[in-house]
């Protein structure tokens, strides 16, 4: 449950070693790469990757043709020079780009034909010639659609000499015609053309009534879908015929590329080139080994802040429990390389809110064994912490006697352990379920506030760790408050005495008010100026918010207890309805309603568990900001940096 | 104020973005309706583009659009928990009515002032502090005077004052416009954050006024070689850990490599990378859109996650716009895909 410790690595040698050097690099599995600092005369190494052109060709035409790139064996490859390399990409897209041009073409055409009908149809209900609208000779009409934006922006050219009018709308546009005099359509056409005006032309040969030309336009789309049709089909041809040579292709220009691109990382000067990056402290001797057969590479391997330009990456080290929730630690954002890492506690405080709220011995055991399989198919974080979840809320559900939704299904195994019946019946204790729940959330919270005391004094961040609401002086008014609370609704006896509140009530918060300066002057500095009404206003209501925060965080808990409640509910209604259908229809009515109660409420309670860390837990002492430690190597992925 | 359902939103929000493989793929596209049908079919854009035909689309009315969407989103955000109406939070319609400012008096100087109305987003025609679309009908300085002369933009524009030609010193109106905008943003931050979203907040106004100013400096000495004096008078007032005197040290910089190297001994040096020649300012832009999304993913506050997010949309829509105007000109995918900041 820590930070791994790394070394800053230097490398340097000639340059005829660098590809060398980089390659191997790469296939430590280890080797995090930084720029190197271009000092001393050291130049930054700026080439152009000859790999490049090929590759985003390469890429562009299987996209083209759809042609799936991934990692294979290029071994049969008979392409193997960039030249020859060219000449196959000048044949295969200008092959390809003829096709997709005259397919382009036919789609543009058939565009074209279905929206002079849709405005023909507009039309439908006029009993004059199109040849005639169109052939006025003092009024020119445009015919086609207005965004609905710019028909408020037309006042702007009210003092023109034009009319809009329009004989439909729809969510984005006006379908309709402006009608302006000939002698002065020069002007008007470029108002709506800045406007965005989309014209529709309908064809010269459309001469008939709107009727009659609608049906020979529903004939020129049939024309044109079958030629497109043709087109699609050659396409799909040369896809077949070039997939094999693309892939290849693209997996050894995918190698010589990104093994070439690292070399930018690298300064330069004489012949000589200096590169650096990252190497966790437990590869040191695996790491150095690589290049033993050189000895002429020179490498220093130093403490991670030797370069203080550069802030070190970070590589979380947990335990096997805990290591597939660093996904969650991720998404909140890492911490920085000298920071916390609270992988092991969002582990254990998950996997027990989750058992707590979806307590189930049968559901739980199903979770786990899809985790299992998910994990086997495809290793993956999400699934591994399937598995560990699902244990867990089998383990919660054995405490309660669920299986399945059966509550009475263990009573046997209980009786043979020497239990009169089954340990915890949650729909009979509810207030012992929710009290027990706040009593987790404020075992939750003390350990977060802990947690950022511990985090703040070794930053030597007072004013967070000593005086802030999540700080030494918000751990005495909370506990103080708890303990209060306890006494007086619990045992009936009030410890409200004058010393009690002076010391761990009204202290506490004048201290919280005053934490900015008290907390500049304990680390030697001289408090910020702030006008006296500002921090007066500011921080009365910031005191106040955190004496809310107190009681609604901690009331935020009595959700677990309701979980606890809530699946027991849902797992009655579903006895309920089983108990109401036929013998067979039963069986399914408990399957389904298994199923569903999985599907939705583990799903909710997922949800649920994770926000409670997130805000309840990481937001009190938590602060990300780190960089991933990003071992180099060869990526298949059609992304080119 | 707890406002975590918009952080939450806004979160949601960003997990439609565009990807990698969604950029690939609308590079490789051979026309404007390609990229439009492209968009159309992805989770972000699908809503954005309804009713529209990719095939006939206007490409004007298509970026038109995906500007509009990208203000659009950030109003929903606003309106979800009614931020709209609290100080800070009208940010962006400050950043755009100085934009369309700008734009205007581009227009005016050029003598073309009438062009101006095609490019006026719809959201300001509703929320601008001044009648845009009387702004749009102004064909002289005093009639956009006029315009918006209940606002602070007049005083500030006339200050600006006008060249030798009676044209309105543009490049002194968009420092002080924009000195205008980011110190009230600056004050508005001050006043009414404290403690962890303050810091933030700060933060990523600081950085973005340092980026403004590097970016223009470059500029100025690389391409126009500019005195030190010269530059120093066309940047943003404000200094934070990139101070005074590295800026200094940037404007007397003797060539492209020294200014680099300033750079790099910077605090930026190592979140640069490595500063390669050409495309210097979009190394920038990737820091400034690197920074903005580990502030989104880690805010807790709202008003850090709006920000940064509403930064990530508008740099989501101009990769977008990049794409459509490259294959629009037949540009080859590789070279386009250097302007795309993912």
């Amino acid at each position: 449950m820590s930070i791994e410790k790394l070394e800053y690595v230097r490398i340097g040698g000639s340059m005829s070693q660098l590809d060398d050097t980089l390659r191997k690099c790469c296939d430590s599995g280890c080797f995090h790469i930084v720029g190197a600092e271009a000092k001393g005369g050291y130049l930054r190494l700026r080439e152009e990757n000859p790999y490049k052109e090929p590759l985003s060709r390469c890429i562009a035409l299987s996209s083209k043709l759809s042609v799936k790139l991934e990692k294979i064996d290029f071994s049969s490859l008979e392409l193997d020079n960039l030249k020859d390399i060219g000449d196959y990409f000048d044949k295969a897209e200008r092959d390809s780009d003829r096709l997709y041009s005259e397919l382009n073409e036919n789609k543009d055409l058939m565009s074209k034909y279905t929206q002079a009908l849709t405005q023909i149809n507009h039309l439908k209900s006029l009993d004059v010639g199109l040849e005639k609208i169109f052939s006025c000779k003092h009024i020119s009409i445009r015919v086609g659609k207005l965004p609905c934006d710019s028909l408020p922006k037309l006042l702007r050219f009210s003092e023109k000499p034009f009319v809009f009018a329009y004989y439909d709308k729809d969510e984005k546009y006006y379908w309709g015609a402006y009608w302006t005099p000939s002698v002065v359509k020069e002007e008007i056409d470029p108002i709506f053309e800045s406007l965005f005006f989309e014209r529709i032309f309908v064809p010269d040969y459309l001469k008939g009534t709107p009727e009659a030309e609608s049906i020979e336009l529903a004939d020129d789309i049939t024309a044109c879908s079958e030629k497109i049709l043709v087109l699609e089909s050659r396409i799909a041809t040369m896809k077949e015929r070039e997939s094999d040579n693309l892939k290849m292709l693209f997996a050894w220009l995918k190698t010589m590329h990104d093994s070439f691109d690292l070399r930018r990382n690298a300064v330069v000067k004489n012949e000589t080139f200096k590169c650096c990056g990252f190497v966790p402290l437990d590869n040191h001797n695996s790491f150095l080994a690589l290049f033993e057969d050189d000895p002429k590479l020179k490498i220093e391997m130093l403490p991670p802040d030797a370069d203080r330009r550069l802030q070190p990456p970070v590589k979380l080290k947990n335990g096997a429990f805990s290591r597939p929730f660093s996904m969650f630690v991720e998404m909140y954002g890492l911490p920085k390389y000298d920071g916390f890492n609270p992988t092991a506690f969002v582990a254990v405080i998950y996997t027990l809110l989750f058992g707590i709220m979806f307590g189930d011995l049968g559901q739980g055991l199903v979770i786990a064994l899809v985790g299992f399989f998910i994990n086997k198919v495809s290793k993956n974080s999400f699934a591994q912490i399937l598995m560990r979840i699902g244990i867990s809320s089998a383990v919660f559900g054995a405490f309660y006697g669920s299986v399945f939704g059966y509550e009475e299904l263990l009573n046997p195994v209980y009786k043979s352990l020497g239990f009169e019946s089954k340990p915890f019946e949650a729909t009979e204790n509810t207030m012992m379920v929710l009290i027990g729940a706040i009593g987790i959330g404020v075992v939750i919270i003390l350990v977060s506030m802990l947690l950022n005391v511990f985090i703040g004094l070794r930053n030597k961040n007072f004013v967070e760790s000593v005086f802030g609401n999540n700080g030494l002086v918000g751990i005495v008014f909370y506990s103080a408050l708890l303990y209060a609370i306890i006494m007086t609704l619990g045992f009936g006896k009030s410890v409200f005495t004058k010393t009690y509140v002076c010391l761990l009530i009204v202290l506490p918060l004048l201290l919280m008010f005053f934490r900015e300066p008290l907390g500049e002057l304990l680390s030697g500095r001289k408090p910020e100026k702030v006008p006296i009404g500002d921090f007066i206003a500011s921080n009365f209501f910031e005191v106040f918010e955190f004496f809310l925060g107190y009681a609604t965080n901690t009331l935020s808990f009595v959700r677990v207890g309701g979980f606890v409640l809530s699946h027991a509910g849902m797992m009655s209604v579903v006895m309920l309805l089983s108990d109401m259908v036929s013998k067979g229809g039963s069986v399914v009515v408990v399957i389904f309603g298994n199923i569903l109660v999985m599907g939705i409420e583990g799903l909710i309670v997922g949800i649920q568990a994770l926000r409670l860390q997130f805000y309840e837990f990481f937001s009190r002492f938590y602060d990300g900001g780190g960089e991933a430690f990003k071992p180099v190597t060869i990526e298949f992925s059609t992304e080119i940096e | 104020m707890k406002l975590n359902a918009t952080v939450a939103r806004a979160k949601a929000m960003w997990g439609k973005r565009l990807r990698a493989e969604d950029y690939t793929e609308m590079l490789n596209c051979t026309s404007v309706a390609d990229v439009a049908d492209y968009l159309k079919g992805t989770a972000g854009y699908a809503g954005v583009l309804a009713g529209v035909d990719p095939r006939s689309v206007h490409r004007g009315y298509l970026e038109s659009i995906l500007r509009q969407s990208s203000v659009d989103r950030i109003l929903k955000l606003c309106s979800f928990q009614n931020l709209q109406k609290m100080p800070f939070y009208d940010f962006y319609v400050v950043e755009g009515e100085i934009s369309a400012l700008m734009r205007f008096i581009l227009y005016l100087n050029a003598g073309s002032a009438a062009s101006f109305i095609s490019t006026v987003p719809s959201y300001l025609v509703k929320s601008a502090s001044f009648d845009v679309l009387e702004l749009a009908r102004s064909f002289t300085a005093e009639q956009m005077f006029e315009a918006i002369r209940h606002t602070p933009y007049c005083e500030i524009i006339k200050k600006a004052g006008t060249d030798e030609n009676g044209r309105i010193n543009y490049s002194k109106c968009e420092i002080m416009l924009r000195t205008f905008y980011l110190g009230n943003l600056i004050d508005d931050v001050k006043k009414h954050f404290r403690g962890r979203e303050r810091a933030e907040l700060l933060n990523q106004l600081m950085l973005q006024i340092d980026l403004i100013n590097i970016i223009n400096s470059y500029r100025l000495k690389i391409f126009y070689n500019k005195s030190a004096e010269s530059i120093g008078e066309q940047m943003l007032p404000f200094y934070s850990r990139f101070g005074k005197a590295r800026q200094i040290q940037l404007f007397e910089s003797k060539s492209r490599e020294d200014f680099e190297t300033v750079l790099e001994n910077s605090f930026l040096g190592g979140r640069l990378g490595a500063a390669d020649g050409d495309f210097f300012e979009q190394n920038v832009r990737i820091l400034r859109v690197s920074s903005a999304k580990s502030a989104l993913m880690s805010a807790r506050g709202v008003a850090v996650c709006l920000y940064s997010i509403s930064f990530l949309f508008e740099t989501e829509v101009e990769n977008i716009i990049t794409i459509i105007e490259g294959v629009r000109y037949k540009r080859p995918a590789d070279t386009i895909k250097k302007y795309i900041v993912v």
